[in-house]
Parts: structure tokens; C-alpha cells; sequence
């Protein structure tokens, strides 16, 4: 694939190696001529091209016409808008993905025509509301922004779930749904029949909404 | 800024007035004056035997009008002539002293009054002050309204109800040389409507419920007027007293907190923003000063009422109220007589005064709390952990504001100049023979255009004393900070007045 | 009419253009709010803006809300970031279907970033430019692209 990755610094540096490492054509744009050197120096494939990717001038001239993706990875959220809105418009280029510093700007730009947006702030949020809303579940990760929630749950003596099968278990929020069971580091996907003994590790899939209330009705704790 | 006026170096400076503007402007402010003096002619209507005091307001009224309208005309001469920095607080200043000798008029044009009386009427009216030298049981129906008319506009602003009928580009300078700060909305002109929409709405809404307590109509409409503006005028010698009425009482101290409380906290209140409300910072210390001096005042006076306590918080509630509000209403007969603490604390709340942006008067309850929370702020900077980093903040309409050092100066020496009008006029006072505490009394009562009087400007007292006050009574109305800034700018300007 | 029921429009960023818009807005009788990151440039404004101000960034959403966005008529971005008027003007636009947005754009280029949207671009340069070629009456060669 032909990837362009504008602005940055580390981040940029990570991703052009990641992306070299796997063969694609990657376009780094980058206004800091230190870096623009070094990064040059260093991946013979990577095309460098120094001048500020804002410039629509500069990005025409970086003959990124018709790439596939564009990653902007400046430090204002607005640039990187309009360096992804450029690409899409004006060279062509279908998909983009960009970094934003306001955890606000994930849903705004997504909706502005942006595919993917990433904000450390806003991943690290969705964490913690998990983790803090879910003492059992010791891993929460958030899926498709947040919406989705992929959870452990340890099934102690006291649970509800404890002794019961799958298919007895009438707490289980509509949303979510028991994905595999992990007992004495077996894997079982479950299915109706299956019964759920105390020490049991429920991988639990569930929407954000639902996450808490599954929780509750598996391990009986809040 | 000021006082650049004076080095030689900034000589190219063209300090000449925008004398057009200045005048034309003023003109305007004629107008509203001349309307203010022949609005009391509607109580012919109702008192037609009075028609012979008719020519005392038809005569003035109609030439303001016309010099006014005149005047005005000056504005739209060629192309207006820009208004010069500073030259606003010309216009206020000027304005406000030419409105109110033009409104003193009538009164000398009837013949009872002196010069220095008839001015004195005048100022306290514009002011809202509600000292008198007016024989008001005596007085004809026509003057008594005219008084409280005055109360009226002058507790809105002049300036804000010009700018309500005919707005121009140097509005919103105005409107701050008058001391008004915020804005309600975002849009000057329909801001001041607002204003003006609000005041009309308590004061008829005071009107009908003093009729309803069994006040006659004429005089539930003076003292409607008179409470919302926190001007203090009566159609009785003995003010509030004279009903011994307490629905009456009650519906005063309504009109009266309403008044003294900002236009803007008004938008909290008829938005129903009620938490919002009591944390505002100018209504708790309000709640604070009336829970605590009701009490000491009843303690105080309870020897003159003869040990009836209830009575005695009636009157004392009324009254602190009656001072804290500028308001200058009296359920007791004179404050000649009253004891030392007592008068000292009355003086100590005529100087506190009422709330930022509103028809009051006195030093105004934000300073207040902000002097007050400074202290405490200075405590924590002298004690506390240095390494905090903390914010000064100010409860105020719902949003904890930042006190900015430089905002926190200008409130101190705000407060210094104020205290030092109060001890200079206080001792012009003494100097006419009156005790100190009688002196500090009064002078307190003029500057923070309250309205109480310990029996020194009277009708019978000598020029001094009534100038005194009447000088009192435009510095408490007027910003100090604008009267300052328009007499240096007058000073700067008369070297070189006219352009050649 | 006592009351005149007013627009409101909110101008984003208080440089010359901002202030000088907001300020002949004010005085033309709209209810304007001017909101710009730093407090300093309400500067700009005249002594007769009789509008409100705002301190904040006016690309997060949530200052925006505060202003009144929802109830505004009229949003005229003009910081002097390009795109950080593209932003609020999508924003503006897009997300808040504010009747009449107006973004201020340095660079002609990033016009087309907001075509399609009902957002209205002024390019002052390029307005300067037509000034310069009416008032000078030389004839002059298009660029072709």
C-alpha cells in the first residue's frame, strides 16, 4: 500500500519504520529538517520530503496523488483536519487517520469525514471508566471507540452465574454475551449447556452500556 | 493615561474638546430633562386646582426641550466630529450637573425656594438621595410627583434612558462613564429596554400592591417609585412611619432590596435562577449585614419603644433595610436624637451601600466583599504553604470569578477616595457647628445618596450645609473615577478649548 | 418597535478583522459575542462594542456551547488560522447547522476544503488582489491551473 504519514515527530518515526518493516511506500512530510535528515539517513525506502504538510503546495509537490491512506499526526487538532479533508479532496487519497490532542475532537472529526482518530486522552478515559466501573473486570478493552467492551469476569462461590448453565443465567444484559470460558487455562466456547463453575474466567463481549450490568449479574460484585 | 496631560514632551497632542459631540449629546440629555420636568403635569388631572403651579413646570420644560432638541442638531452637522478619549466623562459629568440645575426650575420658579434649595431638591432627586427641604404635607400634589419622577430616571441613568430612545455609535462609552458595568445582553439597546422594562414592571407592580394595603393611589405611586429607585422621597413628613402599617412596610423592603440588587443579578431573579441567586456574593453579604444589624438595632431601640421587642425589629429591620438599600424611607420620627452606637451603625451602612449596578447608592456591596475577602486572601499568602498555587476568586453570578491584582487595586483605591470624600465632607460639616457624629451622620447620607437626616440639611439650613451635601450627593451618584477623569479632561482642555 | 428581536451571531477570534466585524455588527444593533483564546486582543475592539466576550479556543466544541452556538444565526470565523476556521466553520456548520457561517481563509486553496457545506469563504488576499487589479487598471494574465 502507499501510505503518507505528515507531521510528527516520534510517532512519525515509529510508524514509517513499522510500515517500511512490512514493505509498503511510505511518504513522511515533515517541516524539521534535523528530522527530516535523520529519518532519511536512517530507511533508505522512506521517501522524505521536508516542507509543512499544511501547504497544499507542498503536498502536491510530494506526488501523493491517489495513496491510500494519510496519516496526519501534527500537534493541532485543526491541521490535521484539514490535512486529512486535503488528501481526501484534493489528491485522492480515500482514507485517513489522524491524531487529536482534544479527547473532544474524536467524535467531531469523525463525523467531519476523518476514518480513524486517536486520542491518548480519550483511549485512557475509556479505560478507566471501565476499569473503575468494573472491579473484576481486570482487563477492559474498548473496541470501535468505546462502544464495544471485551472484559474478563472471575466467577467466584458467591456469584449468581456459579453452578448454572449458560443457558439458565437470566441476567445476562441483552448487549452481551459470554465469548469464551477459561477454566484451568482450557478454552471453552460456551453454548447453552454449558455450565459455569466458581474459579471460571468469563471473557464477557458487551456494548459500554451494558458492560456494568453483566458484570453484576456474572460475579454478583459492582 | 491622566496624567500625561501634564508632561511637556506629549505637547503635539491635540487636546482641544470635540465640542460638537460633547454639546450635541448633552442636548440630547436636555431633552430627557425637559420631558422629566413636564411629565408631572399629568396630575392636573387628577388635581385640577393645582393649575396654577402649571407654569412653573410648562415654562422650563418646553425651553430645555427646545434648546436641547437644538443642541442636539450639532450631532448631525456635516460629519460628526469624533468623540475625543475621556471626553464621555465630559459628557457625563456636564450633563448630569446642567440636567439638574435645569431641574431645579421649577422649584425656583414657584417662588418657595431659594437658589441653593431649589438645587439641592434637584440633586437629591437625580441622585436618588431623598434629602429634602420641601414641606412635603404642605406641598402641591405636582411637586410631590415631579420628586419622585426625578427619583425615577435618576436611579435608571440618564444616560441609560437616552440611550434606550435615540442610541448612537458613542453609547456604550457613555453608558460606562455612568457607572453602569455589564451589559444584559449582548446588544446594548435592547439591554437598557431591559433595564428600563424591569424597573417600570417592579414599580407598577409596587403600585398595585400599596393600593392593595389600603395606600391611596397617588401616593402608592410616589413611593413605588421612590422605594424602587432607592430614593427615599414621601408624600408624608413622616415617611413610612406615618401608615404604621406593616403589609406597607413589608412591601417597601421588597421594593427596596429589589432596587439596591444589580440589573444584572435581576436576570438571575426573573429567570428563576434561584441557587444561582443566593450564592451570588452580593446577596449573601446582604442576607449577612440584615441578620445582623436587625438584631443589634432592636437591642438598641428597644428602650425607646418601651420594651416591646416585636415592635422594636419591625422598626429595625425597616430601617437597616431603609440604609443598606439607600433607600432613605423612615418608620422613626427623626434621627436627631439617636444614640451614639446606633448612629454609627446606620453610618457604617449608608457607607457599605447597595449592590453593583443597581439604583443604589454607598461604596457598593461587591468592594465590600471583595475587601473583605481580601484580607483573608492576604492571610493564606502570609501563612499558608507558599508552593500552592492559588487563584483569588469571587462567588459572582454563578460563575467563581478571578480577582485580578490590577482589579483588586482599583477597588482599594476606589474605596480610599471614597472614605476620604466622607471624612472631608464630614468635616465641612462640623465646621458649621455640627457634632461629629451628627456631621458624619448626614454627610454619610448624602455621598451614599440615602436620604436619612439627622436635622442638618433641612429647610432651614444654611448654604454650606446644603452645598455640602448637594456636592455630597453627585460625587455618590456619579462614579468617582468619572468625575475625576472629566476634571482633568476639562482642566487639559480649557488651555486650548476651541480649534482655530 | 421597543424590543427588536435580534440575530445572534458569534465571531470567532478578536484580530483586526474580528474586532472590526464585531464591532460594526454591535453597533448595527445584532447581539454579538467575540470569543478568542487570548484576552488581550478584546483589545482590538472599539470603546462602543456592546457585545459580550468570551475567552476560550474556539475549536473545542464546549466553548462554542457556552457561547450560545446553538441559538446563533451567524458564525464568522476569522482567527488567523486558516484551518482552524475551516474547523469551526464545520463545526458551525456540519454539527450545529448554524444558518450562515462565514470562515476567513488566508490561502484560496482551502476553499474547496468547505465547498458543499453551507459555509461562505472570504479571501482577503484574493480581495485585496481584485482591488489591486480594478484600481490599477493594468490588464493582467490568469494563472491558468
Amino acid at each position: 500500500m502507499k501510505i503518507v504519514i505528515a507531521g510528527g515527530a516520534t510517532e512519525s518515526e515509529f510508524l514509517a519504520e513499522m510500515l517500511i518493516r512490512k514493505g509498503h511506500t511510505t511518504v513522511l512530510i515533515n517541516e524539521d529538517k534535523n528530522f527530516c535528515d535523520l529519518m532519511a539517513s536512517k530507511f533508505k525506502e522512506l521517501m522524505v520530503i521536508i516542507g509543512d504538510p499544511r501547504n497544499l503546495s507542498v503536498l502536491f509537490e510530494a506526488e501523493i496523488e491517489r495513496f491510500d491512506i494519510m496519516i496526519s499526526l501534527c500537534s493541532e487538532d485543526a491541521d490535521n483536519l484539514s490535512i486529512c479533508q486535503m488528501g481526501k479532496k484534493m489528491l485522492g487519497i480515500e482514507k485517513n487517520l489522524c491524531s487529536v490532542t482534544n479527547p473532544k475532537n474524536v467524535q467531531i472529526f469523525a463525523k467531519l469525514g476523518v476514518d480513524h482518530v486517536v486520542s491518548s486522552a480519550y483511549l485512557i478515559a475509556e479505560m478507566l471508566k471501565n476499569a473503575a466501573v468494573l472491579e473484576n473486570m481486570i482487563q477492559a478493552l474498548p473496541i470501535e471507540e468505546g462502544k464495544i467492551v471485551l472484559g474478563e469476569i472471575i466467577v467466584s462461590q458467591e456469584s449468581p452465574a456459579a453452578n448454572k448453565y449458560v443457558k439458565e443465567i437470566k441476567e445476562i444484559p441483552e448487549d452481551s454475551i459470554i465469548s469464551c470460558v477459561i477454566r484451568d487455562s482450557g478454552i471453552i466456547i460456551p453454548k447453552g449447556n454449558t455450565m459455569i463453575l466458581p474459579g471460571d474466567k468469563l471473557i464477557m463481549l458487551s456494548s459500554s452500556k451494558a458492560a456494568e450490568a453483566s458484570e453484576l449479574a456474572l460475579s454478583g460484585r459492582k | 493615561m491622566l496624567c500625561p496631560e501634564e508632561s511637556d514632551n506629549l505637547n503635539y497632542i491635540d487636546r482641544t474638546f470635540s465640542l460638537k459631540t460633547i454639546l450635541g449629546i448633552i442636548g440630547k440629555l436636555w431633552m430627557l430633562a425637559g420631558f422629566v420636568i413636564l411629565l408631572p403635569l399629568f396630575t392636573l388631572f387628577f388635581f385640577p386646582e393645582e393649575f396654577n403651579m402649571a407654569n412653573c413646570f410648562i415654562v422650563p420644560g418646553v425651553m430645555t426641550i427646545l434648546i436641547g432638541y437644538l443642541t442636539s442638531l450639532l450631532l448631525s452637522q456635516n460629519r460628526r466630529e469624533r468623540l475625543k478619549k475621556n471626553d464621555e466623562a465630559v459628557i457625563v459629568f456636564l450633563g448630569w450637573l446642567s440636567v439638574i440645575f435645569a431641574g431645579s426650575l421649577p422649584f425656583v420658579l414657584s417662588g418657595d425656594y431659594s437658589l441653593s434649595q431649589s438645587v439641592f431638591e434637584a440633586a437629591s432627586g437625580f441622585s436618588t438621595t431623598g434629602l429634602s427641604v420641601v414641606n412635603v404635607d404642605n406641598a402641591p400634589k405636582i411637586f410631590l410627583m415631579y420628586r419622585s419622577i426625578m427619583l425615577f430616571f435618576g436611579g435608571i441613568g440618564l444616560i441609560l434612558v437616552v440611550t434606550s430612545i435615540l442610541p448612537d455609535i458613542y453609547s456604550m462609552r457613555l453608558y460606562t462613564a455612568e457607572g453602569h458595568t455589564d451589559l444584559m445582553m449582548p446588544n446594548l439597546a435592547n439591554s437598557v429596554r431591559t433595564v428600563i422594562l424591569i424597573y417600570v414592571g417592579y414599580a407598577t407592580a409596587g403600585t398595585v400592591l400599596y393600593y392593595l394595603c389600603g395606600m391611596g393611589f397617588f401616593d402608592s405611586l410616589n413611593h413605588s417609585m421612590s422605594a424602587i429607585s432607592t430614593g427615599g422621597f414621601s408624600t408624608k413628613s413622616a415617611s413610612i412611619g406615618y401608615y404604621d402599617n406593616p403589609k406597607i412596610e413589608l412591601v417597601t423592603e421588597i421594593l427596596m432590596i429589589l432596587g439596591a440588587t444589580g440589573f444584572l443579578v435581576h436576570l438571575l431573579l426573573l429567570k428563576g435562577k434561584f441557587r444561582v441567586l443566593f450564592k451570588h456574593c452580593e446577596i449573601m453579604l446582604t442576607i449577612l449585614l440584615i441578620s445582623l444589624c436587625t438584631p443589634v438595632c432592636a437591642f438598641l431601640m428597644l428602650e425607646e419603644f418601651s420594651g416591646n421587642l416585636s415592635f422594636a425589629v419591625r422598626q429595625s429591620l425597616f430601617q437597616v433595610i431603609s440604609a443598606l438599600t439607600t433607600t432613605g424611607f423612615q418608620t422613626v420620627s427623626s434621627f436627631e436624637n439617636t444614640s451614639p452606637p446606633l448612629m454609627f451603625m446606620f453610618t457604617l451602612l449608608m457607607l457599605i451601600g447597595g449592590g453593583t449596578g443597581s439604583t443604589a447608592g454607598g461604596i457598593k456591596q461587591f468592594r465590600i466583599w471583595i475587601m473583605m475577602k481580601q484580607i483573608w486572601w492576604n492571610i493564606q499568602l502570609k501563612f499558608g504553604d507558599r508552593h500552592i498555587v492559588r487563584i483569588n476568586k469571587i462567588e459572582r453570578m454563578g460563575v467563581r470569578e478571578i480577582i485580578s491584582p490590577e482589579y483588586l487595586n482599583e477597588v482599594n483605591v476606589f474605596v480610599v477616595i471614597y472614605l476620604l470624600i466622607f471624612l472631608l465632607g464630614s468635616f465641612v460639616l462640623m465646621l458649621c457647628g455640627h457634632s461629629i457624629g451628627d456631621s458624619m451622620f448626614e454627610f454619610a447620607s448624602a455621598l451614599g445618596t440615602v436620604g436619612f437626616s439627622a436635622g442638618l440639611a433641612s429647610s432651614s439650613a444654611p448654604q454650606v450645609v446644603l452645598w455640602t451635601s448637594t456636592i455630597g450627593m453627585i460625587l455618590g451618584r456619579l462614579e468617582i473615577f468619572v468625575i475625576l477623569m472629566a476634571a482633568i479632561r476639562i482642566k487639559s482642555g480649557i488651555k486650548k478649548p476651541f480649534r482655530r | 418597535m421597543f424590543f427588536k428581536k435580534s440575530e445572534y451571531i458569534i465571531v470567532t477570534g478578536s484580530g483586526r478583522f474580528g474586532s472590526a466585524i464585531a464591532d460594526s455588527l454591535s453597533l448595527s444593533g445584532f447581539d454579538v459575542t467575540v470569543i478568542d483564546k487570548d484576552e488581550k486582543s478584546f483589545s482590538h475592539l472599539s470603546s462602543s462594542y456592546g457585545g459580550f466576550q468570551s475567552v476560550g479556543d474556539a475549536a473545542d466544541i464546549d466553548v462554542l456551547r457556552t457561547a450560545g452556538i446553538e441559538r446563533a444565526s451567524m458564525l464568522i470565523a476569522c482567527t488567523n488560522n486558516d484551518n482552524v476556521n475551516s474547523l469551526i466553520a464545520q463545526i458551525a456548520s456540519r454539527i450545529f447547522n448554524v444558518k450562515r457561517v462565514f470562515a476567513r481563509l488566508g490561502e484560496k486553496d482551502k476553499v474547496d476544503l468547505i465547498l458543499g457545506h453551507n459555509i461562505v469563504p472570504i479571501c482577503p488576499f484574493e480581495l485585496s488582489l481584485e482591488d489591486f487589479w480594478k484600481k490599477s487598471g493594468v490588464s493582467r494574465e490568469e494563472e491558468h491551473k
